[in-house]
């Protein structure tokens, strides 16, 4: 009796000491761990387009400048010494030319220095490398006026398509052989891609196509696809070489033909130390980085979709920083020693469109494809009325509030707060009543539309629990409103959706967009422009308008170089987005922040990639 | 029995064949638009509908059925396995980097999974209808009827969560540091105990086994479950067998009866199975791996088929049934081991 008391007396002790001895102390001191969903996809500026890419680049590179600490307005110099403007004169008279200083005694990770050949060599190759889907259409843009360099290629040479200079059109083979093409192809690197920047000096002088606003934005530490490059280095791996008479070899590799695919060289904080796509990502302090090294030894991003995994590594300080999706949050907010920042405004915005013309070819998603309350025709949303009549059946306040749990705001418009340009007047905003819904419904189509009905699916990607949730208000509102509508929500598989976007046979469907950089430049094209990203998808009818009304507001806010003349033209767009009932600007979502009370020296800036879900490392302490 | 062993073996090639055609076709019926989807995860990255086209071109999606079947083939054959999109990395890699995870987790799964399943259903058999039969059943039907995922979290929760005693993932942050970056440890392996062993270094190895006992409950435990229940049922028959009431009424102990007459006679359907669970836990145990952030098959060819990556999905596709082919050959040697009456020909 006595020895199984003592028995279960030491196994209590040692039960306690384990329990006490996984929280007191703070784990793995020297090293901060972030726990996250999803991998990156690549190491490479001219690659990555993705987040979680993107906040891995950010710590391992730098840009020629910065945003200044909260800011989405500010810059300070980085690997530039000045930040452009035209008051410094910069930035010349016509927003056509760029100089940066280039900062001196800048060492990359393997100890070469950083030159302004360095800066001019990252951006004739992003110029080059231009991968289909990835991100340097953002210099392109700017440098070329195209949005590829394919484009360029095509538009210089009167080509049908890229490939036609290559043999069996292949543009990832060889050109075809006579003389003529090879030396078509040098001549147009010496007259597009070298042209476009230079070395003059200790400065890297920029040659745009046209003025670019938000030209500045585009080289700031946000985006990955301006961090500078070692060019011996690169070289080194594979890249290329740097000569005007190969160039297309390195024209839109696939991933694993492309050299700097796992491989890094920055001047940034923080040194690559191992990658294991979609476990992890380990990166060690750079000891000789130029503006001191960081305060934390190290840094393990780990990728572990399964939530209830990364919140019990928070609660035993296995992790120090966690993904929380907010459904979650109350959860984590639970946790003892656990700080949780809510509601931090984002630079992301959910929208459901309305295509002015849809493809009625095979497509069941418009039933019948009349209006004979057994479908809609082709060109259903084409009727303002229709469009006005859904804008005022989105119940806004609602779905924030339940849906997005109160962690979100409306946007009158395609831009969202904290982006020059945004509106806030209330007149912009649709307010959700079924009284104003039913008026214009009775004014659409002659009143054929509220006497008959109508029945389609409206889209949400499988999975997307907040998009679900939009279509099925959507749905409920209309039928109460009239039980003639039939909108029935569906949720298809990625796949499906994307084909369906592209051939646009899409109703009305859910989508959202998350800035590359803070300027309206990077969200009205996309929803209004005639070649926007999903404004371009909206029919011929809606083309025909975008370029009509859209269009030459567009290109006359890119190139004003007026700050104040420049946000006048955006609410002008605002104006006509809410005019024409565009889409319905459904909300702009918050962010979360989950990490330990001892992590110290985290911030919030919308425009730094993973945040605020992650860190920008190099300010974070540990346990001080 | 060599002739047999080379007949089975000849038929690999054939059976790959045949797999990998059949998920081509099937992949086939998808439009290059759809396939598009494993590529693009979102439409802003398209600029323009020509976009599109050039990444459809640029992956040959459009390429007709036996084109792109051929050219597969003909990468195939120089052991280029092709890109993960999935995993962000190529298929070999992809596959190098989580098999020896998943063959590390089923070595170590296997031994309490079969030995401890066969003790138990002989045990449950033995004590037919008794007490110990009803509880050890009891015990089976629930590890049969509890999802693998309640299981799972069940175990992460208290022996992680609250205890403190397991942890999830592979290594520990310090043996991560250790084994990813030295120069000092050498992965033979890349099974991490296996490889902490020849490098010397202990606590690594403890670190490693103390990761794997936590996925190894959960897989062991729905595994028993079943492996059990075939056992006892294959034991209970045999147990009333002639031979058996014999060999009692000669006088033979009973320790003699169950474990040298009865049970070896039990086993056949019982090797079967466990061949057949093995087989299966090294095709990765998505569930699993999931929970405990186990980097193994399971979540990638989970992942790469939800994503239409179908080089991935093909490639794991030909492991499988590598494995499924020498794996039953494995399973119908032993039956000639088992019994000496079985002759393979």
């Amino acid at each position: 009796m006595k020895r199984n008391f003592s028995f279960i007396a030491f196994l209590c002790l040692t039960l306690m000491l384990f329990t006490s001895f996984s929280l007191a102390e703070i784990k793995n001191p020297d090293t901060i761990i972030y726990a996250t969903i999803s991998g990156p996809e690549s190491m490479d500026p001219h690659w990555a387009y993705d987040t979680a890419s993107g906040e891995v680049i950010y710590e391992m590179y730098d840009n020629l400048i910065d945003y200044k600490g909260k800011s989405t307005a500010e810059f300070v110099p980085m690997l530039a010494t000045e930040v452009p403007s035209v008051e410094n004169g910069l930035i010349s008279a016509d927003g056509l030319t760029y100089t940066f200083p280039i900062r001196k005694e800048v060492k990359f990770h393997n100890g070469d220095i950083l030159t302004p050949e360095d800066v001019v060599y990252t951006i004739k190759r992003a110029l080059i490398f231009d991968r289909s889907g990835g991100p340097t259409w953002l210099f392109c843009e700017p440098l070329l006026g195209v949005y590829g360099i394919e484009d360029k290629v095509v538009e210089v040479y009167g080509l049908e398509n890229y490939s036609d200079i290559f043999v069996d059109g292949d543009p990832r083979g060889e050109l075809k052989p006579e003389k003529k093409y090879k030396e078509a192809m040098i001549k147009f690197f010496n007259d597009y891609i070298d042209k476009t920047v230079e070395v003059d000096g200790d400065n890297v002088v920029f040659h745009l196509a046209q003025a670019y606003a938000p030209f500045i934005n585009i080289l700031a530490h946000s985006g990955n696809w301006s961090a500078i490059l070692d060019k011996k280095w690169a070289i080194a791996q594979g890249a290329w070489d740097g000569q005007a008479d190969n160039w297309w070899k390195y024209h839109d590799p696939e991933a694993e033909k492309d050299p700097l695919y796992a491989v890094e060289n920055g001047t940034g904080p923080f040194v690559l130390q191992k990658w294991v796509p979609e476990e992890i990502v380990m990166l060690e302090r750079f000891d000789n980085y130029w503006q001191g090294p960081a305060k934390i030894k190290n840094v393990q991003i780990k990728y572990i979709s399964e939530y209830t995994t990364r919140k019990l590594m928070l609660q035993t300080g296995d992790a120090d920083i966690i993904y929380v999706d907010l459904q979650y949050l109350s959860e984590v907010e639970k946790i003892e020693g656990v700080i949780v920042e809510k509601n931090l405004p984002r630079l992301v915005n959910t929208v459901s469109m309305f295509p002015w013309t849809i493809n009625a070819e095979g497509n069941t998603y418009i039933g019948s494809g009349k209006l004979d309350g057994k479908g809609i025709p082709p060109d259903f949303f084409s009727d303002i009325h229709v469009r006005k009549g859904f804008s005022y059946l989105f119940p806004y306040d609602i779905f924030i509030e339940k849906v997005a749990k109160g962690m979100a705001i409306r946007n009158p418009g395609p831009i969202p707060k904290g982006i020059p340009g945004y509106t806030a007047a209330a007149e912009l905003f649709y307010p959700f009543s079924l009284e104003k819904a039913k008026e214009e419904f009775q004014l659409a189509w002659g009143g054929q539309l509220w006497e008959k009905g109508c029945k389609f699916n409206i889209f949400y990607n499988e999975g997307n629990n907040t998009r679900k949730a939009a279509c099925d208000m959507l749905s409920t509102y209309a039928k109460m409103l009239n039980p003639k509508f039939n909108l029935e929500p569906i949720g298809v598989q990625w796949s499906a959706y994307l084909k369906a976007f592209l051939t646009e046979k899409l109703p009305i469907y859910t989508i959202g967009w998350q800035a590359d950089y803070p300027d309206p430049h990077n969200w009205a094209p996309v929803y209004m422009g005639s070649q926007g990203d999903y404004s371009g998808f909206f029919g011929e009818a809606y083309r025909k308008f975008a370029r009509e009304n859209v269009d030459p507001l567009l290109k006359e806010g890119l190139q004003e170089t007026d700050p104040v003349k420049r946000i006048e033209i955006y609410k002008q767009l605002t104006q006509i987005a809410h005019d024409q009932a565009i889409s319905i600007y459904a909300y702009q979502p918050g962010g979360n922040h989950v990490q330990r009370l001892y992590i110290g020296g985290w911030y919030f800036n919308p425009i730094v990639p993973g945040l605020p879900d992650g860190a920008d490392f190099y300010h974070l302490t540990k346990g001080e | 029995m060599l002739s047999y062993i080379i007949r089975r073996l000849l038929l690999l090639p054939i059976i790959l064949l045949g797999v990998t055609l059949l998920i081509f076709c099937v992949f086939s019926l998808l439009s290059p638009m759809e396939r598009l989807a494993t590529y693009i995860h979102d439409p802003n990255t398209l600029k323009n509908p020509q976009a599109a086209e050039r990444l459809i071109a640029k992956y040959h999606l459009n390429d007709p059925f036996p084109l792109g079947y051929i050219n597969w083939l003909k990468r195939i054959i120089n052991f280029d396995l092709g890109w993960s999109q999935a995993a962000n990395q190529s298929v070999k890699d992809a596959i190098s980097q989580r098999f020896p995870a998943t063959l590390e987790l089923v070595l170590y799964s296997i031994i309490p999974v079969i030995l401890v399943g066969i003790w138990l259903g002989v045990l449950s058999a033995v004590h037919h209808n008794d007490m110990m039969d009803q509880t050890i059943r009891v015990t089976a039907i629930i590890g049969w009827s509890l999802p693998t995922f309640i299981f799972g979290l069940l175990v992460l929760f208290i022996f992680y969560g609250i205890l403190g005693w397991l942890l999830p993932g592979r290594l520990s942050a310090w043996a991560q540091d250790i084994v990813y970056t030295s120069s000092n440890f050498h992965s033979y392996t890349h099974l991490i105990t296996v490889d902490a062993l020849l490098n010397g270094n202990l606590p690594i190895f403890l670190d490693a086994l103390r990761h794997l006992i936590a996925p190894i409950i959960t897989l062991s435990y729905i595994s028993w479950a079943f492996l059990l229940r075939i056992t006892r049922s294959s034991m209970l028959e045999t147990l009333r067998k002639d031979y058996v009431r014999t060999a009692r009424a000669k006088g033979v102990d009973e320790y003699t009866v169950i474990h040298l007459h009865a049970q070896r006679n039990a086993m056949i359907p019982v090797m079967t199975i466990s061949g057949m669970m093995i087989i299966e836990m090294l095709a990765g145990v998505m569930i699993t791996e999931t929970i405990f952030t186990y980097p193994g098959l399971g979540f990638w060819t989970a992942t790469a088929a939800q994503q239409l990556d179908y080089g991935s999905v093909i490639s794991f596709a030909l492991l499988f049934s590598s494995l499924m082919v020498i794996g039953n050959l494995v399973v119908d040697l032993s039956y000639a081991l088992i019994d000496p009456r079985v002759r393979l020909e």
